[in-house]
């Protein structure tokens, strides 16, 4: 019985990896899947290269907040004087970005605030816009206090717990040596295996239900189940295809890693792009998976790998 | 009769259709027996009952005096109708697959499989796909794939679809040559001639029922039913005067080449055909007296249509 279902997976095996899709799905899909990852991030940030100009119609009192944005290389303010009609700006500012308004009660209303825009929106810019008039009103609504040395105050005041140190209990009494564990680390490793086991599972599950298909339609199948039992015929076909997967899956692991730790920095510095830009971007853009992917990138974070562990 | 395989009253209904109906047969040993039977009738079903593909309804098959078990379809050697072959598998590799798989060592395999590809001439497909061949050399790979590890039944789904007459006369002898090596051939077929050239005994299946079994030989002989034909030059007259009494003329007679008359005639018993030839041999000059014996196509045909 063994052997019927070892010339089985032989055979199985045999006939998926001379075949040249095998190849081309091999090393496409792991340059197909970091693609599909980094591109969204790469082109933001090419999107972004160009600077932007708004031009500011601040109707705040004495236009403190429109005399307090500075310009960068994101985005770059022209304030206009004090009484621009809107009306008139829109006409007149056609070629800009766009245009920014300020509410006069900013100070007690955070919210009135727009932006016209005259091309296609960008997360950047309003980021850059949300950010500086965030601290422009944090600032001016402290003043209102009246307190010597706030800057002092809030900044010891100011305590931000960054990193909670995780260790795995080694349930020893006297020994305080423990392991390190990286939860972002367990959770995306979690995340990702459980995405690529439903990737082999329809996948690989597909193409065992796809042999059995052929198999009938070209009466294979009478001759297989006239020479071993239907268990050791599909036996014969899940080991086979199974040990195609894991061959394919052994080759993934391979140039994905490769890629990550040498191949993408040298691709990002042809194409002028900094990968931590590409990581601040793809995890500031809310994505998360695309922040831990954005950590991928970062070469350091591969040493860290080996602190971490499933439990 | 020492039988290899025996079928006791064979039923089997699919959804809404009955493919066989009470259906008995027996094939003896070292037999070449013919399945018959137009499309529809119930063949494929059948062999797929003796193969232990399907398991029949009610009835019961006997393999070598027990009733068949799954371990008994390593000694059947089987052959489906459409190409049972793997297409994008290479020939040569994919013999050897079906070879191991019924059993034979690699090397066992390999040397046996090089005569036969060598004797059916296609050897020089060893290495080629099984897409690149065409119908007829794939048949005889699939042929060869059935019988490589010599087993003691072998069942042909129409074994001579697809052959030209030369192809189709390799194949019979290799038939005979598996006949004589003392295995039991079953074949359903079409091809009328082949068996009558080959086949020893026959079941005919009609409409899920075996309207007909028996050997070959006795079967055509009954169906003939003592017609003659009789070549002779004469008179009419004298023809007549001679056989009245013990035979009856059947059609016109007709001139042939030669300046000679045929004439049917039947002859109601076996006893008196000596006395007709001496009678005529006195009246006529007597060129030739020869029985008609149906052909398997006319007696297939009387058969399915119930004028038998």
């Amino acid at each position: 019985m063994n052997n019927k279902i070892g010339l089985i997976v032989e055979r199985e095996f045999a006939e998926r990896v001379r075949k040249k899709s095998f190849i081309v799905s091999t090393l496409l899909t792991p340059l197909f899947m970091i693609a599909m990852m980094v591109l969204p991030s790469v082109m933001m940030l090419k999107g972004n290269s160009d600077t932007k100009n708004v031009v500011v119609i601040d109707n705040s009192p004495e236009q403190f907040v429109g005399k307090q944005l500075t310009s960068g290389k994101t985005v770059a303010f022209n304030l206009l004087p004090e009484g621009e009609t809107l009306g008139k700006a829109r006409m007149e500012h056609k070629s800009e970005y766009g245009i920014l308004v300020i509410g006069n009660d900013i100070l007690d209303n955070p919210q009135n605030l727009q932006l016209i825009l005259n091309d296609a929106s960008s997360m950047s810019v309003e980021e850059n816009i949300q950010s500086q008039i965030q601290g422009i009103l944090r600032t001016e609504r402290l003043k209102r206090y009246d307190l010597e040395n706030m800057d002092q105050i809030l900044a010891d005041a100011n305590v931000r717990v960054n990193s909670l140190q995780t260790l795995k209990n080694n349930e020893q009494e006297d020994d305080d040596n423990m392991e390190r564990t990286s939860t972002a680390a367990s959770w995306g490793l979690g995340l990702i295996l459980g995405m690529l086991l439903y990737f082999i599972l329809i996948v690989y599950g597909q193409q065992v239900l796809q042999s059995v298909i052929d198999e009938k339609q070209t009466r294979v199948l009478d001759v297989m189940v006239t020479s071993c039992t239907p268990f050791e015929l599909m036996m014969g076909k899940i080991l086979g295809i199974a040990v195609v997967a894991a061959l394919q899956i052994v080759i993934w692991a391979v140039l994905i890693i490769g890629a990550s730790a040498f191949v993408m920095p040298l691709v990002a510095g042809k194409l002028g792009v900094d990968t931590a830009a590409i990581a601040a971007t793809a995890a500031s853009s809310g994505s998360e998976l695309a922040g831990i992917v954005g950590k991928f990138t970062d070469v350091s974070f591969l040493a860290s790998w080996n602190c971490c562990s499933i439990s | 009769m020492d039988s290899i395989l025996k079928i006791e009253h064979v039923s089997k209904t699919y959804t809404g259709h009955k493919a066989l109906d009470d259906v008995s047969m027996e094939i003896p040993r070292g037999s070449i027996y013919g399945l018959l039977g137009p499309n529809g009738a119930g063949k494929t079903t059948l062999i797929r009952v003796v193969n232990h593909m399907t398991i029949p309804d009610c009835g019961k098959v006997w393999f070598e005096g027990h009733e068949i078990t799954a371990e008994d379809i390593y000694q059947i050697g089987y052959m489906p109708e459409e190409r049972g072959l793997y297409k994008k598998m290479k020939v040569g590799e994919q013999a050897v697959f079906f070879a191991r798989m019924r059993g034979m060592g690699r090397q066992q395999a390999v040397r046996k499989l090089h005569e036969w590809f060598d004797r059916l001439g296609l050897i020089d497909w060893w290495d080629k796909k099984v897409e690149d061949l065409s119908k007829g050399m794939a048949q005889k790979v699939q042929f060869i794939t059935t019988v490589v590890h010599e087993p003691k039944l072998l069942i042909f789904d129409e074994p001579f679809s697809g052959f030209d007459p030369i192809n189709a006369d390799l194949l019979k002898q290799e038939i005979l040559g598996l006949r004589d090596r003392g295995a039991t051939v079953i074949f359903s077929t079409h091809n009328m001639e082949s068996v009558e050239e080959i086949c020893d005994d026959i079941t005919l299946i009609n409409k899920s029922h075996n309207i007909l079994s028996g050997s070959v030989e006795e079967i055509r002989r009954k169906a003939g039913g003592n017609t003659f034909q009789v070549l002779y030059s004469g008179t009419h007259e004298d023809f007549c005067a001679a056989v009245t009494g013990k035979a009856n003329l059947i059609g016109q007679s007709e001139g042939v080449i030669g300046g000679y008359t045929q004439q049917k005639i039947h002859i109601a018993s076996d006893d008196d055909v000596r006395a007709v030839i001496g009678s005529l041999n006195d009246s006529v000059n007597l060129r030739s007296f020869q029985e008609i014996i149906p052909s398997m196509n006319d007696i297939f045909i009387r058969a399915v249509n119930g004028t038998l």
